[in-house]
């Protein structure tokens, strides 16, 4: 390799000349890594630690191991603690559906939430302060920035190799890398919060004596907080997209699924872990959300807590403001009102009447809950009976609500429901401050949730083939508790204060009965859909099978074709057959539990009910209240058979019967009916606080305002915020 | 009356090397803008020398990028200065550092800000209350003493809203009170009241001389109005690229200004003076030319002269009081003592179109169109109004500088 060539050296311009000057950088580095294992094992050992220590003691020893439904719980407090109860319930859904999956996906569900909180964590842990560092030191910006920017141009497998050369293949390399990948935008994000807080702010703090590290705590990172959480968010979306990359080099969790199922080209295998996978992103998402304002319920408690003592109090202290009198005071600018907090203040008490419908409502609460202690199911299974040939008879036996061959997830939803009207119930009369839904609507909505659930499982046939079974006394307490509570409910909105909290629109509103519509039509669909897909008869092998069959083997044995396309035909060809004796049974046939019926049964009162609240047969305020929440109730219902069906089979599942499609379409109707009532009745509250026109802070009131313009004459709005004012 | 605070030979030079090259150009006497082309640093002050007594308002003022805020920021060590003495109560503030420093931040004086500068995140009572909160006072306290601060401005009712819900009045009265919540001795006011409306500021303004009145602090006011400086300040710093140009009370600048440069910004002033003669003059009173001069003096009362008209109404000549007197001890007839050189003007005009007529200290004839007198312009009465430079800006709201 000398440049002082001979004659018969190569030209430059030729491409071969470059074999002569090979930089053998890929060398160098191998021998760089190599040395490094070998010298540096301490190091390396050092740094992963941390990584280890908790993958093996939170992840595997701990978020793995747990019963499931103790983490959907956890996971549940965690929503409701960060932000707030509708996030929570989502959680707490999504996680009992990645559950319901299958064993192994929770497993790997759970797995995947430890890795990702992990990354996370330390991502935290690490990028926060440098971000800090960054926002506030100008030279270390400038060392982190193009850092920063050459890790975000690397692509995302080019992280895993170094990973792979120091640590090996397993889920600490995999979680360092995925760290890594995610580290940046957190970084970023909170060298920008500190930088965006306004120098005079700043400089304010500074001007009163403020320490540097109380400008840091006092000013800078509180202003920064959005930006902040923000990058945890980032980072939070970073690391689960990166974990799924990361399952080529072994770390669990679903990526590991999706990494299989793309392997051996296993549709359902995809299916359902990208369904959970899509599922936890959704979920971890939510619950990473910057909140808007202060209302999750972390902060209000942690506000309430610092209230405590309170200056407002020291203005009520008479003596003190005795004092405060001798001052000469202006006068305070009379245009500008402290804030029209009145509409969340003022709530009417609880009168006679509703207070009778209330209780009624939380005896009917209670019947439903207890229903799911006792017997729903006697001398067989209704609902295993279908997918456990062993429950089809069982004479003598009785089964409570909450055993997998009683009433299982029908009572559980039943129960739910029961809950919840007893939660709304207890709400209003103490009357403490609460969701949206925990009023009579709310409670409505759940009565008559619950009731169509417990009826649904009273209308759910048993299978053919059981035999002697007849329904417990759990049943029958449920669906009373249900009729109670839904008279009560009834009677509660039908006498609650009540008021719109914006003006209803004066025409009949569309979305609702389209919504409406389509939940029908939904319906009708999964009556005609699959509910359940039953393929335990064994494939006949006919002799024309046969006859391909031996056509493949002697193909394989004459070496025309390779064996393993010849095996893999041959199971294709078995699978056919099987297919041709597989049983499907639709939302209507008899040899099914004929929940379709009584999906579009129940949909299509939802969906009139849903049209009255609309407006489309012209009932009053109150009739329309009461419509979208039946609606609601019937949505409710209709989605809760559709998971008692599917969640109970899944209980016992056998891998060669499952619930079908037209238990999901069934469910998808719920939601639609759900939805419709909602667009009516969320205007609604339980307390008429001022007439009829409520204006509050609500993000709706705007475009509400400027839909009413047309019909009201101008000025409506203002001559209303005065009466509000004074 | 002592000494509060003193700046003495003070330069602050922006750039990467503060010290070096810009400096001595500087203490040379180039200019800013040489400066910066031959050195690519900023002179932010040059020379600066003033001293702020106790109990007084001093204004800094001065067009924007003239160094007011850099020259504030000296005080507090919000910058350290290049060359030269802070001295604060004695102390000198560049010396200090660390805790010492924050000790003196939130013990000696408050500070408020152009565009308020509130914690947004902090209710009202919480902004006012944050210096006793650095000082680790408790929080009963610390309450007690943010109220107090608050009710000065009458802002009580809002100690628990947050700053966003205020306007920008209230949010600089919450300024305000923050400033005062410690009781410092000094307050440091950087344009606090230029991101007001004239109406809010006026009050403002109002409001806080009727503080100064009562709780008698030490006032550094940076404004770049003219306007307010004379209305509020004891004493008038006057500022242009980084350097003093004048120093002295309202009527100083008004009346002698130092340079070109300040008289310019007077007679900004004067120019936008619109008080007319119709508002100092008095009634014509004229006199009959048949009387005695006794009886003319008598006539005159107070009066510095009095006109004696034609048939149609013109003025024709004046008796002045010191002509009088000095014809009747000669014993002269009144025709003696008229005289009919006098200055006329008319009732629109503007005083300060009359300002050099008035020089000679004769009465000034304020005639109509058809030469008819109407009123009787007293130079006194000129030369009291252009010394009451309170009423004189009360006059007008006009912004003269932005
Ligand atoms: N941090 C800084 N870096 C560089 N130049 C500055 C800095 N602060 C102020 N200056 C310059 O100093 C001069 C005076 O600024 P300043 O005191 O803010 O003026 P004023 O408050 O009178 O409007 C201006 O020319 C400005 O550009
Ligand atoms: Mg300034």
């Amino acid at each position: 390799m000398s440049l002082i060539s001979t004659a018969d050296q190569v030209p430059v311009t030729d491409n071969e000349v470059l074999d002569e000057f090979t930089i053998p950088f890929g060398s160098w580095t191998e021998e760089s890594v190599n040395w490094i294992t070998l010298n540096l094992e301490g190091l390396l050992d050092a740094i992963a630690w941390p990584f280890e220590f908790l993958i093996d003691n939170f992840v595997e020893g701990f978020l793995v191991d747990l019963p499931w439904l103790w983490l959907v719980g956890i996971m549940f407090l965690v929503a409701l603690l960060v932000r707030n109860f509708t996030v929570a319930v989502g959680t707490a859904a999504g996680l009992v559906v990645c559950g319901l999956l299958g064993n192994e996906y929770w497993e790997e569900t759970a797995r995947t939430i430890g890795l990702i909180l992990v990354a996370v964590l330390l991502c935290v842990i690490i990028g926060i302060p440098l971000g800090i560092l960054a926002g506030r030191i100008d030279a270390v910006w400038g060392v982190l920035r193009p850092t920063l920017d050459a890790m975000q141009v690397i692509h995302s497998f080019v992280y895993l190799l170094p990973f792979i050369y120091f640590w090996g293949v397993g889920a600490v390399g995999a979680t360092m890398a995925t760290m890594i990948f995610a580290l940046p935008p957190l970084i970023r994000l909170t060298n920008l919060g500190i930088r965006q807080v306004p120098e005079d702010v700043v400089e304010a703090a500074r001007a009163y004596g403020a320490p540097e590290r109380r400008v840091l705590t006092d000013v800078q990172l509180p202003l920064a907080r959005p930006a902040i959480m923000t990058g945890i968010n980032q980072t939070l979306l970073l690391a689960f997209s990166m974990l799924g990359v990361a399952a080529i080099m072994g770390a669990g969790g679903l990526g590991r699924l999706l990494f299989r199922a793309l392997g051996q080209q296993d549709v359902s295998l995809a299916a359902s872990s990208g369904l959970a996978f899509f599922i936890l992103a959704v979920i971890l998402d939510r619950i990473a959300q910057t909140e808007v304002g202060h209302t999750n319920l972390f902060s209000r408690i942690t506000t309430a807590w610092k209230s405590r003592r309170e200056p407002e109090v020291l203005l009520d202290d008479p003596a003190f403001n005795a004092e405060l009198r001798k001052g000469d005071t202006t006068p305070a600018d009379p245009t500008i009102d402290a804030d029209d907090e009145g509409a969340e203040g003022s709530r009417t008490p609880v009168g006679a009447p509703e207070r009778a419908a209330i209780i009624t409502s939380i005896v009917g609460g209670a019947l439903m809950v207890v229903s799911l202690f006792l017997t729903w199911a006697n001398d067989a299974s209704k609902l295993t009976g279908y997918s456990r040939r062993s429950d089809q008879e069982l004479p003598g036996e009785s089964f409570a609500g909450w055993a997998a061959e009683g009433g299982s997830w029908f009572a559980f939803g039943v129960t739910a429901m029961g809950i919840f009207v007893i939660l709304a119930a207890v709400r209003v009369l103490v009357s403490s401050a609460g969701g949206r839904w925990l009023s009579p609507d709310g409670a409505l909505l759940a009565a008559v949730g619950g009731l169509i659930t417990a009826v649904g499982y009273f209308v759910t046939s048993p299978s053919p083939l059981t035999v002697g079974y007849s329904d417990g006394i759990g049943m029958w307490v449920a669906i009373l508790g249900g009729v109670i509570a839904s008279a009560g409910a009834l009677r509660w909105v039908q006498v609650a204060p009540y008021g719109p909290r914006r003006p209803l629109k004066p025409k009949i509103v569309a979305a609702p009965i389209v919504l409406g519509i389509t939940g029908v039509i939904f319906a009708v669909v999964s009556m005609f859909s699959m509910w359940a897909l039953d393929e335990r008869a064994d494939a006949v092998i006919t002799p024309e099978i046969q006859a391909q069959i031996d056509e493949v083997v002697r193909a394989a044995a004459a070496g025309e074709i390779d064996s393993g396309p010849a095996g893999s035909e041959i199971l294709r060809i078995r699978a056919q057959a099987a297919t041709a004796e597989r049983l499907v049974v639709d939302g209507k046939s008899s040899d099914g539990p004929g929940l379709g019926i009584w999906t579009l049964i129940f949909s299509a009162a939802g969906a009139v009910a849903a049209a009255g609240a609309a407006g489309a047969f012209g009932l009053g305020d109150r009739r329309q209240w009461l419509g979208g929440a039946f609606a609601m109730g019937a949505g409710t219902g209709v989605l809760l058979i559709a998971v008692g069906w599917v969640g109970s089979l899944a209980r016992a599942s056998d891998p060669n019967f499952t619930s079908g499609v037209g238990a999901m379409i069934g469910g998808i109707a719920g939601f639609m009916l759900l939805a419709a009532g909602n667009i009516v009745i969320a205007g609604f509250e339980r307390s008429q606080v001022y007439g009829d026109l409520v204006l509050d802070s609500d993000s709706n009131q705007s475009t509400q305002s400027s839909a009413r313009a047309s019909t009201d004459p101008a000025g409506t709005d203002d001559a209303v915020r005065t009466t509000v004012a004074t | 009356m002592k000494e509060k605070i003193r700046l003495s030979g003070v330069y602050k030079i922006f750039g990467d090397q503060p010290r070096g090259r810009a400096l001595d150009l500087a203490k040379a006497g180039v200019p800013k803008d040489d400066v910066q082309a031959r050195t690519g640093h900023v002179i932010g002050l040059t020379d600066v020398n003033f001293t702020v007594r106790e109990g007084e308002i001093f204004v800094v003022m001065g067009l924007s990028g003239s160094g007011k805020s850099t020259a504030i920021r000296t005080v507090n060590q919000l910058h350290t200065v290049t060359d030269g003495e802070v001295i604060v109560d004695g102390e000198d503030v560049q010396a200090m550092t660390g805790s010492t420093l924050q000790a003196f931040r939130r013990e000696k004086m408050g500070m408020v800000f152009q565009h308020f500068a509130l914690f947004p995140h902090r209710s009202v009572i919480d902004n006012v209350g944050y210096g006793l909160n650095v000082q680790g006072v408790a929080k009963r306290e610390r309450d007690k003493a943010s109220l107090r601060a608050l009710s000065l401005v009458g802002l009580e009712p809002y100690a628990m809203n947050r700053p966003s819900e205020l306007s920008g009045g209230m949010q600089q009265r919450v300024g305000l009170a923050r400033a005062l919540a410690a009781d410092p001795d000094i307050l440091l006011m950087d344009e606090a009241f230029s991101a007001l409306d004239p109406l809010i500021r006026r009050q403002m303004q109002d409001e806080m001389m009727a503080i100064q009145a009562e709780l008698q602090k030490t006032i550094l006011f940076i404004t770049h109005d003219l306007n307010e400086a004379l209305r509020i300040g004891d004493r008038v710093c006057i500022m242009k690229d980084g350097a003093v140009v004048q120093i002295g009370t309202p009527e100083d600048i008004l009346t002698k200004p130092a340079t070109g440069y300040v008289a310019e910004f007077v007679q900004d002033v004067d120019q936008g003076r619109v008080i007319q003669v119709n508002e100092i003059m008095v009634e014509p009173r004229p006199l009959d030319a048949s009387v005695s001069v006794q009886e003319g003096l008598q006539h005159l009362g107070d009066r510095s002269g009095a006109f004696v008209l034609d048939a149609e109404g013109k003025p024709v000549s004046v008796l002045t009081t010191g002509d009088g007197i000095r014809v009747s001890g000669m014993g002269g007839s009144l025709a003696d003592a008229l005289r009919t050189d006098f200055e006329t003007c008319g009732p629109d005009d503007t005083l300060a179109s009359v300002y050099a007529a008035a020089g000679r200290g004769l009465p000034i004839a304020v005639i109509d169109d058809s030469g008819r007198l109407v009123g009787n312009l007293d130079p006194r009465h000129i030369m009291e109004e252009m010394g009451r430079v309170e009423s004189l800006i009360d006059g007008f709201e006009r912004e003269v500088f932005l």
